[in-house]
């Protein structure tokens, strides 16, 4: 029974609770409604439902403005830097909470030192040594710099996990003949699986909403991903809205699906995120 | 037992490629940072360090603008605790509640948080647009009209609406961090209040708030080193503006080294954020545990 807590009367909780959702869903609601709309609608009806349900703003926002390429960049640039995470990660991992290194702990430390790290501070000295091997532009150079940038978290995440499994399980596997490689792929990597996805949606969250990496890095238009192009399109049509609320919508829905489907993951992966700064 | 030899060899073989990514591409670059806040660099990236000795550090704290810079963080700190505090402990005491449809309320109260933030900025600075954005509009029909505002046109309004535009983002985020810890209080410690006659607002005050003074804690180190790392929501909305009156150490210090191209001054703005992050957790975390 949960009635001994402090408590308020029902109504006044619902009714703060009703208060809250509506300040965090109407102004997204707004935006889906003004997607469809024209300028002068958006202006003159901004409460009211759309006239008519027209496509037209989502195809110049897919099209004109490029997000349908964007996307299509994001989605590399985030699946990639995430894979790449979870293996440098995982490898990491299990080297550290499974093989019993002298300096294990150590290492582990020295990795866990990154989380605390703002990623601002690192920017200028990135860009000198970016330029130096002529990497604007590329890719790799990005991924490169993600993987770099969320390894901490995915290597905290995974090895308090792999920590936590039975240490017989790598002897009885020894005995049996089982190498190190086979040990890691066929038995720990399985086992450590929920801590994994985590990490995978976590670091693919993170790599997707990131703004300031594409915009020192990425110049080229047709490598743009969604944050620049949504920025760079703002700056030359500031007329008409109606395509760039299109366009906020596109870039949000594949957030809003993730997390509807993930939502325990997410909610719990990201909390811990938080308190570990 | 994996032999040694072959221990040693996966250890090396695993461990490299995670260490040499992470080590060159944060470390060296933060390390980076501090020492060449002691040069000045032009940018290309073949030419000499000039060394500077603490020339970068005395033009920041000349500048007025580092100065504004850091009122803003201020009133980040001080929104994320007068504000958003109470709010996000409200909320996570809320969802830790057998209420019905706790899970959509839930799920509507985190939403933000995983929104793009280019998104989200966005989104806000038309519905804060001074002529015909929806909030403007919304306060006119509901008779509020003498509050009406240029949200981010005005210098000193500005440096108020981003922080409560941050709110609306992470209110879901700190909400988790309170409900895992009211949730976490013993039900006995209510149920013996009750039977000593404590009402509603007693308990909150005499058991709930003191049990979660780890939880205060954590949320203190977030918001403070948070506050010190605002970036893209000011980037996206303001640039800083107008005329710089909303920048802060984090867009400070684009704007003056990938626009102005002062690169060192942008360096010890960067390591000012490093050290001024790391003093501020450390000090909130000895002084929050030791007058236990």
């Amino acid at each position: 029974m949960r009635l001994a807590r402090f408590r308020l009367s029902g109504p006044v909780l619902y009714l703060i609770s009703i208060l809250w959702a509506l300040v965090t869903l109407y102004p997204l609601v707004f935006t889906v409604m003004s997607s469809f709309k024209t300028t002068d609608e958006i202006y003159s009806a901004p409460f009211k439902l759309p006239s008519l349900y027209s496509f037209s703003n989502y195809a110049k926002a897919l099209f004109d403005a490029g997000m349908l390429r964007a996307i299509g960049n994001s989605f590399g640039i985030s699946i990639v830097s995430t894979l790449s995470v979870i293996l440098l990660g995982s490898l990491a991992s299990f080297v550290l909470a499974r093989l019993g290194l002298k300096f294990g702990n150590a290492i582990l430390l020295y990795f866990l030192l990154g989380i605390m790290i703002p990623i601002h501070t690192t920017l200028i000295p990135l860009m000198k040594m970016v330029s130096s091997v002529n990497g604007h532009n590329h890719y790799l150079t990005l991924i490169l710099i993600y993987t770099a940038f969320h390894l901490p978290f995915a290597i905290f995440l995974i090895s308090s996990h792999m920590r936590g499994i039975s240490k017989e399980l790598d002897e009885s596997a020894t005995l049996d003949g089982c190498g190190p490689i086979r040990l890691f792929a066929s038995i720990l990597f399985p086992l450590t699986m929920p801590a994994i996805a985590t990490a995978f949606i976590l670091t693919f969250l993170y790599v997707y909403n990131d703004l300031v990496i594409a915009v020192i890095f990425i110049s080229d238009k047709s490598m743009f991903t969604i944050p620049l192009t949504m920025l760079t399109f703002v700056a030359r049509s500031l007329t008409e809205y109606g395509p760039i609320f299109a366009s906020i919508v596109v870039s949000i829905i594949p957030m809003v699906i993730v997390f509807l489907a993930f939502q325990e993951r997410v909610v719990s992966g990201l909390a811990a995120g938080a308190v570990k700064e | 037992m994996i032999s040694n030899r072959s221990k040693y060899t996966t250890a090396a073989l695993f461990l490299l490629p995670a260490f040499v990514v992470y080590t060159v591409l944060l470390i060296y670059p933060v390390l980076q940072s501090v020492y060449m806040s002691f040069y000045e660099w032009n940018g290309i990236a073949s030419s000499n360090l000039v060394f500077a000795g603490l020339r970068n550090y005395e033009t920041m704290f000349d500048m007025p603008e580092f100065w504004t810079a850091l009122k803003n963080v201020l009133k980040f700190v001080l929104i994320g605790f007068a504000l958003q505090m109470p709010l996000s402990f409200f909320l996570g005491y809320l969802i830790s509640l057998k209420m019905k449809g706790i899970r959509f309320f839930k799920t509507a109260f985190f939403m933000p948080v995983v929104l793009p933030m280019t998104a989200v900025g966005l989104m806000w600075t038309f519905i804060l647009f001074p002529n015909g954005g929806l909030f403007n509009t919304l306060l006119t029909e509901i008779g509020l009209g003498g509050l009406v505002r240029s949200w981010l046109g005005d210098t000193t309004v500005v440096t108020y609406t981003l922080p409560m535009i941050n709110m609306w983002v992470y209110a879901g985020l700190n909400m988790i961090i309170f409900s895992a810890g009211i949730v976490g209080i013993p039900e006995q410690l209510y149920q013996a209040a009750a039977i000593d006659g404590a009402t509603g607002w007693r308990k909150l005050r005499y058991i709930t708030i003191p049990l979660l003074k780890d939880t205060f804690k954590i949320y203190a180190v977030t918001c403070l080193t948070g506050s010190l790392r605002v970036f893209d929501i000011i980037f996206v909305m303001t640039s800083g503006g107008p005329n710089g009156a909303s920048d802060v150490p984090a867009t400070m210090l684009y704007y003056q080294g990938f626009k102005y191209m002062n690169f060192g001054l942008a360096n010890s703005i960067g390591t000012f954020i490093l050290v001024a992050g790391l003093t501020l957790s450390i000090l909130t975390n000895r002084y929050l545990s030791s007058d236990k």
